[in-house]
């Protein structure tokens, strides 16, 4: 079975290196500005499918079924984002007689719904927010029926997912002008402009369910993830199993996951979202109909390789596994490493790569698609890659992201990997006490905390370059022994003396 | 004896050699010292016990960047020869700077105006996202290169302050 790859970054990367493992021949699409890029090199075979812009490229179905069938590709796997979630790619995969390794196109499009994916989990039995089953494309209509709602409200997009396209309302005077606004969103993110109301839930968690099914009546659940620490809905520290449940609610919601994961007779991978409030209420609030970025946290803590599950049951159409297999080991947490500035309100960074040291270690892992070199365009999403640790307990795994954030050096770019230390170490997540608003309040404190002496460091460390190059110009920076061909050997053994 | 100004990330330094001693903003520090580790800008500096790997990368004349844990920073270096006129081409902290591409979408001040730091001073828009651009200092503003509808360069300066 030859994989068309429908994707880029680190998720591409993490699926060729699958397919290679299970001896599975993998074909990359790229666009224009990939040429170079890491899934572009290290798939068996790539093929260009468009310009940089993603909806000439990588969301460009006609060029991506060309591209699977001109290659030969027997199935394609579309990653997280882009077309993962767009039903018509689906189906356009299935058309062409390929497998869509993914859930089926109605599924797809039932999730992709809010509101139907409300109405399925509900009759399936799983706790749903009180709310208007109306979509709402007119606010005065709005008006008249969320007179009798308690605020504040979240106004949410109906095609809407991810976080994106939702927003909040605290009275019914600003809930008028928040849900045109969302509307407007909604129609310029999602083309589809209608929206629907329901209650906020203040102090609550983001818990996740990874299932896995095999669109044949099984259904199994490989534990939960914690996702609380968001900045505007998007997560940015993720891990398994989530801490502080008890053994009752953890098996209740992996119950309700289950449910809804029999209910749509589920294929392959999908994530269950859910909000618990402080009083150990949870509510049903999206399925992903697909891998997630924050994958790798369930794969160190059940030891098993979702993407290979997911190629597996696309070649054999049956599972490796039963739910019997399934086991909770120790602790992982990943940090998503992006190219941004904290200090400005976390808008992406440009640049090129200029020098890359990604940790490693015992329980380390980096799924990145980082190279020195690379150029970090505004084409994309700006996540450079992940950082994922294991421990024994959740204690151990904070002490190894530390130690391994200390590691991560990246130049060229600014990343939030500073700040991401400063979550680490903060009093609230070491207790894992936070909740999804924990990042909004905490932010400016630690974006401060972030900033340290660094300054002082790199300005000290300039001015003696500066100084060495112009007091002794022969002596540095190149001792004659750089200037032989490059010798492994020689190279450590200067390291260990200078070190 | 030599004198240098480092400015990074809009924070100004000065820093002098002479015969045994190594002063930062006056202050006597424990010898330092820098080694090269691979000839490609990655350097360790030693000093009052302890270790840090630092990459220095060299942007054009003055500017640098410089890496230091999970920190990327920028970073502008002048030889102070003790003449205030050979200050010229160091970009001090009174300028401000694009952070990346984007258009200028809104300024709130005008040349003369008095502004404090942390005062907005332009909004940017990039990847249709918003950006309020604050002043690192106090000052007066002094001169505006830019106007809203423009297009601006990362690094493009786009306000001057004097700041007296």
């Amino acid at each position: 079975m030859k994989i068309l790859v429908a994707n880029r970054g680190e998720i591409a990367v993490r699926i060729i290196r699958a397919c290679r493992e299970l001896g599975l021949p993998s074909v990359a699409i790229y666009s224009e500005a990939d040429r170079s890029a890491r899934h572009t090199r290290l798939a068996d075979e790539s093929v260009c499918v468009g310009p940089a812009k993603a909806s000439d490229s990588y969301m460009n179905i006609p060029a991506i079924i060309k591209a699977a069938r001109t290659s030969g590709a027997d199935a394609v796997h579309p990653g997280y984002g882009f077309l993962s979630e767009n039903e018509a790619f689906a189906r356009a995969v299935e058309a062409a007689g390929l497998a869509f390794i993914g859930p089926r196109p109605e599924t797809i499009y039932r999730m992709g719904n809010k509101l139907i994916a409300r109405q399925v989990a509900e009759d399936a039995g799983l706790p749903v927010l009180k709310s208007l089953n109306l979509e709402l494309t007119q606010a005065e209509h709005a008006l008249a029926v969320c007179r009798e709602m308690k605020f504040p409200l979240l106004v949410k997009a109906v095609s809407g997912g991810g976080g994106r396209g939702i927003r909040e309302a605290h009275s019914l005077a600003e809930l008028e002008q928040v849900i045109c606004a969302a509307s407007e969103e909604a129609a310029a993110v999602f083309g589809n402009h209608s929206v629907y109301v329901e209650p906020l839930v203040r102090s609550a968690r983001h818990i996740e369910v990874q299932i896995l099914g095999d669109g044949n009546g099984t259904v199994l659940v490989l534990g939960e993830r914690e996702c609380s620490i968001q900045r505007r809905r998007q997560k940015l520290v993720e891990e398994a199993p989530a801490p502080g449940l008890s053994d009752e609610l953890r098996s209740a919601i992996h119950h309700a996951a289950w449910q809804l994961g029999m209910a749509l007779n589920y294929r392959s991978l999908g994530t269950v979202e859910f909000l618990l409030d402080p009083s150990g209420n949870f509510f049903f609030i999206e399925v992903n109909p697909r891998i997630q970025v924050e994958h790798p946290v369930t794969e160190m803590v059940t030891g098993i390789d979702l993407v290979a599950a997911q190629l597996r049951l696309a070649q054999s159409g049956t599972l490796a596994y039963q739910q019997a297999d399934v086991h909770i080991n120790g602790s992982a947490i990943e940090v998503r490493v992006i190219a941004e500035v904290p200090e400005l309100g976390f808008i992406p960074d440009t640049g090129t790569i200029t020098e890359l040291a990604e940790p490693q270690g015992p329980g380390v892992r980096v799924d990145s698609a980082m190279f020195v070199g690379m150029e970090v365009t505004s084409d994309y999403d700006s996540l450079l890659g992940k950082l994922i640790v294991w421990g024994e307990t959740r204690a151990a795994a904070v002490r190894r992201i530390k130690g391994a954030l200390r590691e991560f050096r990246i130049s060229g770019v600014k990343t939030d990997l500073p700040f991401l230390a400063q979550i680490i170490q903060s009093d609230c997540f070491l207790d894992a006490d936070f909740d999804t608003t924990y990042l909004d309040q905490a932010q400016p404190a630690l974006i401060e905390a972030a900033r340290g002496s660094h300054n002082r460091t790199a300005a000290l460390a300039l001015a003696l370059l500066i100084h060495q190059q112009q007091t002794i110009p022969q002596a540095q920076p190149a001792p004659a022994v750089f200037q032989q061909a490059v010798n492994p050997w020689r190279m450590a053994a200067l390291q260990e003396q200078v070190l | 004896m030599a004198k240098y100004k480092v400015v990074v990330e809009q924070e100004e330094f000065l820093i002098e050699f002479s015969e045994n001693r190594v002063q930062v903003n006056g202050e006597v520090i424990e010898q330092p010292s820098l080694a090269s580790l691979n000839g490609n800008g990655l350097y360790l500096l030693q000093q009052g016990g302890e270790k840090q790997e630092v990459h220095i990368q060299h942007q054009q004349r003055s500017a640098y960047q410089i890496t230091i844990g999970g920190h990327h920073l920028t970073a502008e270096i002048e030889r102070d020869r003790g003449n205030r006129r050979a200050t010229g081409s160091l970009r001090t902290a009174g300028e401000i700077t694009a952070p990346m591409p984007a258009v200028m979408v809104d300024l709130l001040v005008i040349e003369g105006d008095a502004i404090q730091a942390g005062q907005t001073v332009l909004v940017l828009e990039a990847m249709k996202m918003q950006m309020k651009i604050s002043s690192p200092v106090d000052g007066i503003v002094n001169r505006i290169l830019k106007t809203p509808g423009q297009r601006v360069e990362k690094g493009e300066v786009l306000l001057k302050i004097d700041m007296g």
